[in-house]
């Protein structure tokens, strides 16, 4: 428990913005190996330009996320023996990591692009999955610091090649155990796609770029039904039958899991590039019927298709409903869609503050309280897709957006530290308190560079909760649990969910900010499935474990700093 | 008594004409245009020889918008009013206007018009992005190959740039469409001598020199000849040019300079075949032209591009006539915001504001560019500073409504959109965005209402269909928001945007 310095108390006085700032300690924490995707002055095809994810993962369990980065892979190969592999970084709990791939049974080379985690067989350890051009992979977490493949024992292989890259697990059928929806992007065949030197080479802007989206076929996303029994892991495809694939081949990016409606049921909504994107909404009968277009978050408000990159959800203006962010394209604004009580979402982009920019390629785009004032803030990453494309800039900056509590935003990006305003191609994004000090921190993936830390050093000036949730009866990480905060005038909601962002994993355990508050009146968690808990008089700066039917079963300590 | 008669009777006319003109005037100074326009038609008819009426009377057709009538009225003072600040300006944005309306239409003539993309292509290197301009002229060229001047167009943007050889690939092309023309044979002629050919060089140059427009014709030749180890024939281009150009200090010193160096060379003076170019279609067969169905894509080609050079052609005029004129720092903004110069812009207006701050226009002008720039609230106050002025300037109307509507202030927003449509009527861009003003303030019908007259309108407007299939489906017509959903999607696969890379097609 914090201890209760004068000096803290002092310190917990309004926090104005700039105070807290983000510096990127990767380096000095250890994280300096380089991820691949594609050439880094031109990009011949599309396969080269998406990137790679990360997920923030606590794989030991010992309460601090550990951090797994997926690698890429470029055109010309490498040399045999020296293929890059995607990384497990072991937390140290002292603000570095060691990097265990090889002893963790992770090093594995590739197109890897996406990844999602969940424990999918419910044995305490946290399970990874990982998209790829090419074939994904499912990682059991074996609990002893290593993990197996188990993409074939649990039917996960495909025939055909596809290309996997946003992702989660969610329990779609309220069974217990952790579904998975995976999503396609391009049915990518280099044989087929044009070169930019090529007679039929593709133009952005006047200048010949590489080929696609649009002009190729897109991918079908996939849901695979967990029918595991224990020893016996096992996934079916219900893509057909449970409506996945209904609206049809689409360039399928990011995967957000809400319970938009609060119907208890969770629903799915994909960010798609250059077509509209899809809200599945779960039909309880192992359904979903996209209804995308009807709720307000298929296209912009007036009807143009998006480039969607990222996405992410929260509820930003307190209304109770989780409200959606999206990312897109340059020469666009990002989509800030507000939920009016699940009957529908408005697109409040400009009105909010978010409609300033179209100069920056957005990707992966996250909800955080940065500053612990119960109000949820927005970081987004950006990028160029074209290395080569003259008149724009590859490496652009991040974006912080402060939610100033009246449904509207303030770009604090300058004022927030150097690795806010770090120029970088970046791509995935993951969330979390790494150094359990009370405060959110980031990570990034760069283009053929090495991941961004960003640490957050004056958010934990204000107050917090960080609950991490242990189902029972529901699947044993929560995923799908919404948590509600009760603490003064205020009422904070957030779900647990697997993947987001963009192609990304954020750290499952809930971070609340609550300001000056000092105890949390109440604490309402609705398990998926149905039940509900209520747990009183929670102190504030704590890291909580809350298992169902259980109440709080363990507090951990925080790591005050400073 | 007769002649004393039609003096009164002159005295008469005069008095009453100059009693309308001056009504006239106070009519436009209070930004009644169309009651000033009357007021000024009355005076020109009761004194035809009025000239200042008449050029008050272009004025207020500028103001109206009413280009053709303006430059009815204006043309026949260019003579009489060649040194008048005020004809000069407004002659030149008539002209320069009526350019770029003219190019608007052969733009909207679609993807098979090779003039369309000449257009885009003149487009594109006005606001410096050459690569843009490069692949609409090559699409202007597939669509019609034998099209003169589309290739030394391109062969210009490559010699900016320094690609040399690109150039001269297109040069090589142009002079095969049309083997005498000026700039292509003077520049292939350059580009000739860069790379030692010297030889080759001496025909292109010789077209060139034919139509003695540049001395640097005959600079080059000579250099040519003095590559060529023919000191006479140096001599008589050297010569040949400074019969044409006596003045010419270039020539007269490397004259000076090769007498004095070769005293014993002597020539005759080299006399090029005279050439000329051909001239443009006339104004009146060019407006002729306009006057026919369908209209040829030639023919507005070169109207427009006889308006812009009339147009540049007096504000050059009058930045010699009157340099700092608010009215030349006006244009200047003009021609800087057409170029995306928007902070250029600014400051150019600013400076038109400092000096006239109740000029009609300057205040929106200079807000517009400030929201271009970002800077909303500035832009903000600018413009509702111009609509204090002129109530009924449609566009401040639109833009203060616009930008309250993006500010989450539809209640705000309706009554300046409604103002802006009742203005300009078919305002599609201001019925749009009231529509999207009625969505958010639940007005299903009103919204309604407004998206079918545009759609009336604009049948295969996209955004307007998707809108009203909103409104229908928040009023629970289900059957008819089902009906534009529909047309909407089908719509958006005949015209998709998002990340706008397209495949060329294959040649």
């Amino acid at each position: 428990m914090k201890s209760m310095l004068p000096l803290v108390a002092l310190l917990l006085a309004a926090t104005p913005p700039g105070s807290v700032q983000f510096t990127d300690k990767a380096a000095d924490a250890g994280l300096i190996d380089i991820f691949y995707n594609g050439d880094n002055v031109s990009k011949k095809y599309i396969i080269e330009t998406l990137g790679t994810g990360l997920a923030l993962i606590d794989y030991d369990n010992d309460g601090y996320p550990d951090l797994f980065v997926v690698n890429g892979s470029r055109l010309e190969g490498f040399p045999a023996g020296r293929e890059p592999t995607n990384h497990l970084y072991r937390n140290n709990r002292d603000g570095t990591f060691t990097d265990v791939t090889k002893t963790a049974g992770l090093a594995r080379s590739g197109w890897g692009q996406g990844v999602c985690a969940g424990d999918f067989d419910n044995d305490g350890y946290t399970d990874l999955f990982i998209t790829y051009y090419g074939h994904d992979v499912l990682y059991r977490n074996m609990g002893k610091g290593s993990f197996e493949d188990l993409t074939a024992a649990a039917g996960l292989t495909t025939g055909p090649v596809r290309w996997g890259t946003g992702c989660a697990f969610l329990d779609y059928n309220l069974d217990g155990k952790l579904d998975l929806l995976v999503a396609n992007y391009v049915n990518f065949d280099l044989r087929n796609t044009p070169a930019p030197d090529s007679s039929r080479a593709c133009q952005w802007k006047g200048q010949a770029v590489m080929c696609g989206p649009r002009g190729l076929e897109g991918g079908l996303n996939r849901l695979w039904r967990n029918d595991s029994h224990p020893g016996k892991p096992h996934f079916t495809d219900v893509s057909d039958q449970s409506g996945a694939t209904a609206p049809g081949k689409r360039y399928s990016l990011s995967v957000t899991t809400l319970d938009y409606d609060r119907d208890g049921w969770p629903d799915i909504y994909v960010a798609v590039d250059s077509q509209p994107s899809i809200l599945y909404h779960n039909n309880h009968n192992g359904t979903f019927t996209d209804t995308a277009v009807e709720m307000g978050v298929a296209y912009s408000e007036d009807g143009r298709e998006q480039a969607g990159m990222g996405t992410a959800a929260a509820d930003f203006d307190g209304n109770g409903y989780l409200d959606l962010v999206k990312t897109n394209f340059i020469d666009d604004t990002p989509n800030l869609y507000g939920n009016a009580g699940g009957r529908g979402f408005s697109e409040v982009t400009v009105p909010a503050g978010l409609g300033k920019y179209t100069q920056f390629m957005g990707w992966g785009a996250a909800f955080l309280d940065y500053d612990n004032d119960t109000w949820p803030d927005i970081f987004m990453v950006n990028g160029h897709v074209y290395p080569e494309a003259r008149d724009v800039k590859f490496q652009q900056r991040r974006i912080l957006y402060r939610n100033t509590g009246n449904a509207k935003f303030q770009d604090v990006s300058a004022e927030s530290g150097p690795g806010v305003m770090a120029e970088a191609s970046s791509r995935g994004l993951a969330i979390g308190d790494y150094d359990n000090d009370g405060d959110v921190d980031i990570f990034i993936t760069n283009m053929n560079g090495r991941p961004s830390l960003l640490r957050n050093d004056g958010g934990n000036r204000r107050n917090f909760l960080n609950i991490r949730l242990v189902g029972r009866k529901a699947n044993r990480d929560g995923i799908g649990a919404r948590v509600a905060i009760f603490c003064g005038k205020r009422t904070l909601v957030n779900e647990v969910r697997s993947g987001s962002t963009f192609m990304s994993h954020s750290d499952l355990r809930l971070h609340f900010g609550l300001g000056e508050a000092t105890v949390v009146d109440r604490m309402e968690i609705e398990w998926p499935g149905g039940a509900k808990e209520t747990i009183r008089n929670i102190q504030a700066n704590g890291f909580v474990t809350a298992a169902q039917g259980e109440g709080i079963i363990r507090t951990d300590p925080y790591n005050w700093r400073k | 008594m007769m002649f004393g008669g039609s003096l009164a009777k002159l005295a008469l006319f005069l008095a009453v004409a100059s009693d309308f003109a001056q009504l006239g005037r106070q009519k436009y100074a209070a930004n009644e245009f169309s009651e000033a326009a009357v007021e000024f038609r009355k005076a020109v008819k009761a004194n035809p020889s009025d000239r200042n009426a008449r050029l008050w009377l272009g004025y207020t057709y500028l103001a109206l918008d009413d280009l053709e009538a303006a430059l009815r009225n204006l043309e026949p003072l260019r003579e009489s009013m060649s040194s008048d600040p005020e004809y000069l300006f407004a002659a030149s944005k008539a002209y320069t206007r009526s350019a770029r309306r003219l190019s608007e239409r052969i733009a909207a003539l679609g993807g098979d018009s090779a003039r369309a993309h000449e257009i885009l292509a003149y487009r594109y290197r006005a606001v410096g992005q050459p690569k843009d301009a490069i692949t609409e002229l090559r699409r202007a060229a597939e669509l019609r190959p034998g099209l003169a001047g589309l290739h030394l167009e391109l062969a210009e943007i490559f010699w900016q740039q320094r690609q040399f050889d690109e150039a001269a690939i297109e040069l090589a092309a142009e002079i095969r469409i049309s083997p005498t023309n000026f700039l292509a044979n003077l520049r292939y002629g350059q580009y000739l001598l860069r790379t030692g050919a010297y030889q080759d060089a001496i025909g292109p140059l010789t077209i060139s020199a034919g139509y003695r427009k540049y001395p640097e014709a005959f600079q080059l030749i000579a250099y040519a000849w003095g590559k060529l180890g023919k000191p006479e024939e140096r001599l008589a281009a050297l010569r040949g040019g400074l019969a044409v150009f006596p003045g010419d200090q270039d020539l007269t010193e490397m004259c000076r300079q090769f007498t004095a160096e070769n005293p014993q060379v002597s020539s005759r003076v080299w006399s090029p075949p005279l050439l000329r170019e051909d001239p443009p279609p006339s104004l009146p067969q060019l407006r002729a032209a306009l006057a026919r169905t369908p209209i040829g894509e030639d023919a507005l080609y070169w109207l427009s591009r006889v308006y812009s050079e009339r147009g540049q052609s007096l504000l050059e005029e009058l930045e010699q006539v009157a340099p700092h004129s608010y009215r030349v720092l006006q244009e200047k903004g003009l021609n800087a915001e057409y170029e995306e110069n928007y902070e250029k812009a600014a400051e150019y207006y600013r400076r038109v504001v400092s000096a006239q701050p109740r000029l009609g226009g300057v205040h929106y002008a200079l807000g517009h560019v400030l929201r271009k720039l970002g800077r909303e609230d500035e832009g903000m106050a600018e413009i509702g500073l111009e609509l204090a002025l002129d109530p009924r300037h449609y566009l401040a109307c639109y833009e203060l409504g616009s930008g309250r509507l993006g500010r989450g202030e539809a209640f705000a927003a309706v009554p300046l959109l409604q103002r802006a449509i009742l203005l300009r009527p078919g305002f599609a861009e201001a019925q749009t965005d009231l529509a999207k003003a009625f969505l958010q303030l639940k007005r299903w019908d009103d919204a309604v209402r407004v998206l079918r007259s545009v759609i009336a309108n604009h049948p295969k407007h996209p955004s307007a269909h998707f809108l009203l299939y909103r409104a229908y489906a928040a009023k629970g017509s289900v059957d008819l928001a089902n009906r534009e959903l529909g047309l909407h999607q089908t719509l958006l696969k005949k015209s998709p945007r998002g990340s706008d890379i397209a495949p060329v097609a294959a040649k």
